[in-house]
């Protein structure tokens, strides 16, 4: 037999066993992927932002509308932000068979987007009307791009919501965790996101 | 180097055809792979099958399909321009064909069509089993159909697309009726078709291929597949930002393109040239990696400055993201930026420059056998160099400013699309066409087919070269006697029934192969490439063995394929138990696990279907409507993933 | 596996190369508006570029073509082959040659742009352009306003300020000038001069709906003394009616929609949807373009514009047959 390096180390590596792959998987490569893709779709939509704001000389905000509150977005930010921690927390106990610790993490995932979303929609309800999508762009860029934002959320929270039945049902643990850390990915993207919205749509108007 | 193996003379049929590695192969583990990878037969097995080369065959057969519509609204714009003051079609269905034209040529033709080829050949190239997300891939496949029928059925209800392939607001942001709504609804709709698409390809090429198959080994056209679906991963997103603006702008008013109330119109622009140049690569560079792959195999050697080639792939991915000005120059937008813009598009002429001359290399420095797909293969060179060196003109801005908008434009961009994409396409099926049919193929008639089609397209745009120059604009239903413009629209009439001809007859050409018995052997062009390592066409599970690739050319080097006998009782490659398929590292191609393949399931339909309705639901303005059926999409994906094969 | 020789493909770029030098020396000759028969120095840099291009891409296309061909026919013997040859030809012709070719056609670019930013005298007259879904807005520093034909004077750079009332149109007059586009809610500035006198073609150059077709109009480029009594004309109020049929069809007009619609200075029609008609009758041709300016072609728009360019916005006109005459009478009138 030829003394390729290649045929003798696949000759006696062992057929890897599920417990123990090595390597990154098809799913993560998938996952990153999406983020790529979902990260460029917001990369566009900030550019946009800015590419509005300057292609007009009268000020920003428009003559007609305020600047955003600033309360409720920081502390949803915060608390979204905040939530990739017990999301680490699932990450780490579930290859290690805690469930229970893992589905806390998932829990408090899961209750962090909630609060999100209801701090998100109380937000609205205060900018609106006196701006409104209709209004002028920056009405539209507000709305639309909190609202690209909190329907991802939604999204990853419903993930949370299916890793949290799976726990229950008993269908992760030392055996089969790869769903965690694939949703961990996507909320951890989240907050990223999260945190480039609060600066184009809620800080930067100020500065 | 070892002697390559002689390819068949046509129309001889090789005793069993069986490559012997192969033979042995399958003589050991052949039963128990067909019992493991058996498939449904019937409707049942059509509508529910993951098999990544009944989905290639669908994607081919769907966008030629698509391809025959479009060809035809371009065969009524010919008509009605044949001469000055026509009136074979009104203004309002000219400018619905012109937007069909386009859009459908590049979204439902081009990029599927490629999509098909990479679908059926990544897989058997890089020597796996099936792409790494086969329902994913299914579900790809079903809304790439039905958002190409969505947008189609538009022509029949007299609401087609009439904005113009890339819809530029403030036009589009007004016109009255669906039109625009089945183009903005229709692409985002596609887009998650080519997003999954991409991301599927480049995974199964990332993780699934051959061990030994390192980087440097992988084929070109592996490589061309890959970036073209990294640029669609990065590309798409301006597109759908763009479209979902559009939609929310005509639809609840927002103000994105709204000059008056904050908006921009250019804004329009910048977002679609982001995506729409990179995307024209995205079409050109898969055909570039067909071209070297048919080159080799007929020059009977392997491609020359292979790492060159590939850097030039890899680059002209990358760069052309950084050259969309260069479709707005008119728009009077600075000089520093013109200048800039200008700069950069000379830049990615360079990596073209480097893959034009690999390929002559290889044909100088080989063997050539003339055959249909060569021929294919040499006619894309010089329709590529024609239309290449009239883009590097555009890169003079006030030249550009002259020609842009007008049919010196259209010449050019039908001589790199057509020249640079269609004619490798037709290559590549000739080429590939025992592979996936078990057939061979009447080499004469693919030579007419060749001829007729090569004529028909060069007397079709070389023409519009002399118009535009002359002064006439482009998307105009028609055009006054006085301007001496006549007698060149009168020839690309002629030209595109020539063309439609050719087109007739290559349809003729394969039909008849299909009726015909010329069984195709395993690898009847003796080629270098893992492919052809299967049966024609290849067996379900594609490989009984996973073979340990040595080079760049397994089939050529002397130990890739005895390998595939050599590891025929070693469980790891054969995989006999379930569907399964090796993982192997990103770089190296190191065996990292075994996975199980999920089988064939009716899900992704399901979800095809339930978006299917939410589109339309958009489109007439239910809403609520749309929601309940986005609501279905997410029942159905939590069924799917709920039910996944245990894995990882 | 000798196949037939390809010699379709041999002869057929050179042919095409002579087509294309054939058919450009007939655009000039002719009544084509040719971006190669150029009358103002813009264009002149637009053309001059081309040719330089036109030869090295003509060069390169037959060294391609040629190699190509004769690879595919000259049979070779197999040689050796190494992995990774033909680096250095690949590099050669690929990168170096091409970087050498693109740095001289950067070059070109950029003279072109610096020779074409602005005339070598200040503009004495600027117009302004204004598109609209399917005709121009024309009007002048001094308060003229027209439509569908802009009169120049010769020799002397023009300044030109482009915007447009509802979609994007583009200002493209290929003898004079390269396109430049026409925004709403943003106004371009450009200018041109004309070198010789005589009528230029132009045509709206950017999609803008159902009529882009028929959106034409005409540079005349004169004398300055015809120039500025032109301008003068057609500063002037409109002319009464000297017939009685005329002041007939000047009553119909101002009291009907067509003065909902058209302004004629000195009457009370001061519409602005569509075309200033005070001096409609002076124009060579109607319609921005699409037919001549006799009175069988003006009748024919009024009657039913919508046969000459349908999906226009102007609305058959049901007047009776005696009306129709006396307002084609009135408008031929306003010279």
């Amino acid at each position: 037999m030829s003394s390729d390096t290649t045929e003798r180390s696949v000759r006696r590596e062992p057929v890897a066993a599920p417990e123990a792959p090595v390597g990154r998987s098809t799913g993560w490569w998938g996952m990153a992927l999406f983020i790529s893709t979902e990260a460029a779709t917001f990369a566009v939509f900030l550019a946009s932002y800015f590419y509005l704001r300057f292609s007009h000389t009268s000020g920003w905000p428009p003559p007609s509308e305020k600047g955003p509150d600033l309360v409720l977005p920081s502390v949803a930010t915060g608390v979204l932000v905040l939530s990739c921690v017990p999301m680490l927390l699932a990450v780490r106990t579930t290859p290690r068979n805690r469930t229970a610790a893992s589905g806390l993490g998932v829990a408090g995932a899961f209750a962090g987007g909630c609060a999100f979303l209801v701090l998100q929609v109380l937000d609205w309800a205060g900018e609106y009307p006196s701006s409104t999508p209709s209004k002028d762009a920056y009405g539209s860029l507000f709305y639309v791009i909190t609202g690209l934002h909190a329907a991802h959320v939604a999204i990853g929270v419903g993930m949370l919501l299916f890793l949290l039945a799976s726990l229950a049902a008993g269908r992760l643990g030392r055996e089969r965790h790869e769903p965690v850390n694939l949703v961990a990915l996507y909320w951890y993207f989240m907050s990223v996101v999260a945190l480039g919205v609060y600066a184009t749509v809620y800080l930067s108007p100020y500065l | 180097m070892t002697a390559t193996r002689e390819p068949i003379a046509s129309g001889d049929v090789a005793a069993d055809g069986v490559l012997p590695e192969r033979a042995l192969a399958e003589a050991a583990v052949g039963d128990r792979l067909k019992k493991a990878w058996e498939e449904e037969p019937g409707l049942i097995g059509f509508l529910t099958t993951v098999n990544h080369k009944r989905i290639g065959r669908r994607y081919l057969v769907t966008a030629a399909f698509f391809f025959m519509l479009s060809g035809i609204s371009a065969l009524v714009m010919r008509t009605q321009l044949v001469s000055p003051n026509n009136d074979i079609v009104d203004p309002d269905l000219y400018d619905q064909l012109f937007t069909l034209h386009g859009t459908a040529m590049i979204f439902f033709f081009a990029t599927p069509m490629n999509n098909g080829f990479g679908n059926f050949f990544l897989p058997l190239m890089v020597g796996t089993r099936d792409m790494a997300f086969p329902r994913l891939n299914a579900l790809s496949y079903w809304i790439f159909l039905f958002s190409g029928l969505f947008m189609f059925a538009s022509l029949p209800l007299g609401m087609a697309p009439n904005g113009g392939w890339f819809a530029y607001v403030p036009l589009t942001r007004r016109i009255d009726g669906l039109n625009l709504d089945f183009y903005s609804l229709g692409l985002l709709f596609l887009a998650v078709s080519s997003t999954v698409g991409a991301i599927n390809l480049i995974v199964t090429a990332l993780k699934m291929r051959a061990p030994g198959m390192t980087l440097n080994r992988v084929p070109v056209f592996v490589w061309a597949v890959v970036t073209q679906s990294f640029m669609l991963v990065f590309a798409l997103p301006p597109l759908d930002v763009a479209n979902l603006m559009l939609f929310l702008d005509r639809r609840f008013d927002t103000r994105f393109f709204d000059t008056s109330k904050g908006g921009d119109s250019v804004l329009w622009q910048h977002l679609f040239w982001l995506f729409g140049h990179p995307d024209v690569y995205i079409i050109v560079l898969p055909a570039m990696g067909i071209i070297s792959t048919i080159i080799p195999t007929f020059a009977r050697r392997p491609i020359a400055a292979y790492p060159f080639v590939v850097l030039a792939t890899v680059a002209t991915g990358i760069i052309s993201f950084g050259v969309w000005v260069h479709h707005m120059f008119a728009v009077g937008l600075s000089e520093v930026s013109q200048t800039f813009f200008a700069a950069a598009t000379l830049t990615i002429s360079l990596p073209a420059g480097i893959q034009m001359f690999a390929w002559i290399a290889t044909l100088w420095r080989g063997r050539v056998v003339i055959n249909t797909a060569m021929l294919y293969a040499l006619g894309f060179i010089v329709a590529f160099v024609m239309g290449g060196v009239t883009g590097v003109m555009f890169a003079v801005v006030t030249f550009d400013q002259q020609v842009t908008d007008s049919y010196f434009v259209v010449a050019h961009f039908h001589y790199v699309l057509f020249g640079g994409a269609v004619l490798p396409l037709l290559g590549g099926l000739f080429y590939w066409w025992p592979k996936m049919t078990g057939r061979m193929v009447n080499e004469k008639g693919g030579i007419w087919s060749f001829v007729l089609v090569f004529a028909g397209f060069n007397l079709t745009f070389f023409p519009m070269h002399i118009s535009g120059l002359l002064g006439m604009p482009r998307r105009i239903y028609t055009y006054d006697g006085d301007y001496g413009w006549t007698v060149w629209n009168a020839l690309s009439t002629a030209g595109a029934y020539l063309l439609g001809a050719g087109f007739v007859v290559t349809a003729l050409v394969f039909v008849e192969s299909l009726l015909r018995d010329r069984k195709a052997p395993d690898d009847p062009w003796g080629s270098n490439t893992l492919d052809w390592a299967t049966a024609s066409p290849p067996e379900h599970y594609n490989f009984p063995v996973v073979p340990t690739v040595h080079s760049l050319n397994p089939l050529w080097d002397g130990r890739s394929l005895p390998s595939m006998a050599e590891h025929r009782f070693e469980d790891q490659r054969t995989m006999t138990e379930e569907h399964m398929a090796l993982r192997t590292s990103e770089l190296d191609a190191r065996v990292e696990t075994v996975m199980p393949m999920p089988g064939d399931t009716i899900v992704p339909l399901w979800v095809a279907l339930f978006l299917t309705a939410g589109v339309v639901l958009l489109l007439v303005g239910a809403y609520l409507g749309a929601a309940v059926a986005g609501v279905g999409v997410a029942a159905v994906v939590t069924w799917w993933l709920w039910h996944r094969p245990a894995v990882e | 596996m000798y196949r037939r020789r390809p010699s379709v493909r041999v002869r057929l770029p050179f042919l095409l190369g002579l087509l294309l030098v054939a058919a450009t020396a007939t655009g000039c000759a002719g009544e084509a508006p040719s971006t190669l028969s150029p009358s103002g120095p813009k264009s002149d840099v637009a053309a001059s570029s081309w040719w330089i291009l036109f030869g090295v891409a003509a060069f390169v296309c037959v060294v391609v073509i040629a190699l190509t061909v004769l690879a595919a026919i000259v049979r070779r013997r197999a040689r050796t082959v190494h992995d990774n040859d033909a680096k250095g030809f690949v590099l050669t012709f690929g990168v170096v040659i091409p970087a050498l070719v693109f740095g001289g056609t950067f070059v070109l670019s950029v003279m072109g742009l610096q020779r074409t930013s602005h005339p070598q005298t200040d503009p004495d007259t600027t117009i302004q352009v204004i598109g609209h879904q399917w005709w121009w807005e024309v009007r002048y520093g001094d308060g003229t306003v027209t439509a569908n034909e802009i009169h120049v004077p010769v020799g002397q750079p023009v300044e030109v300020t482009l915007s447009s009332a509802d979609v994007i149109h583009s200002f493209w007059v290929p003898e004079l000038m390269p396109k430049m586009d026409m925004i709403p809610g943003r106004v371009n500035h450009t200018w041109f001069t004309a070198d010789k006198a005589g009528v230029y073609h132009g045509q709206c150059a950017e999609y803008c709906g159902l009529q882009h077709a028929h959106m034409g109009f005409d540079v005349v480029a004169e004398p300055k003394s015809d120039f500025d009594s032109w301008l003068a004309d057609q500063g002037s109020d409109a002319a009464t009616p000297t017939s009685s049929l005329a002041s007939r069809g000047m009553d119909v007009f101002t009291s009907t929609t067509c003065a909902t619609c058209h302004t004629i200075r000195g009457t009370s029609a001061d519409g602005d949807v569509g075309p200033d008609l005070t001096h409609v009758g002076s124009r060579a041709r109607l319609a921005a373009g699409a037919i001549p300016n006799d009175r069988g072609h003006l009748a024919g728009w009024i009657g039913n514009s919508q046969t000459v360019k349908p999906g226009n916005r102007m609305p058959p006109q049901h007047l009776s047959p005696d009306d129709l005459q006396a307002v084609v009478t009135y408008l031929e009138g306003l010279t």
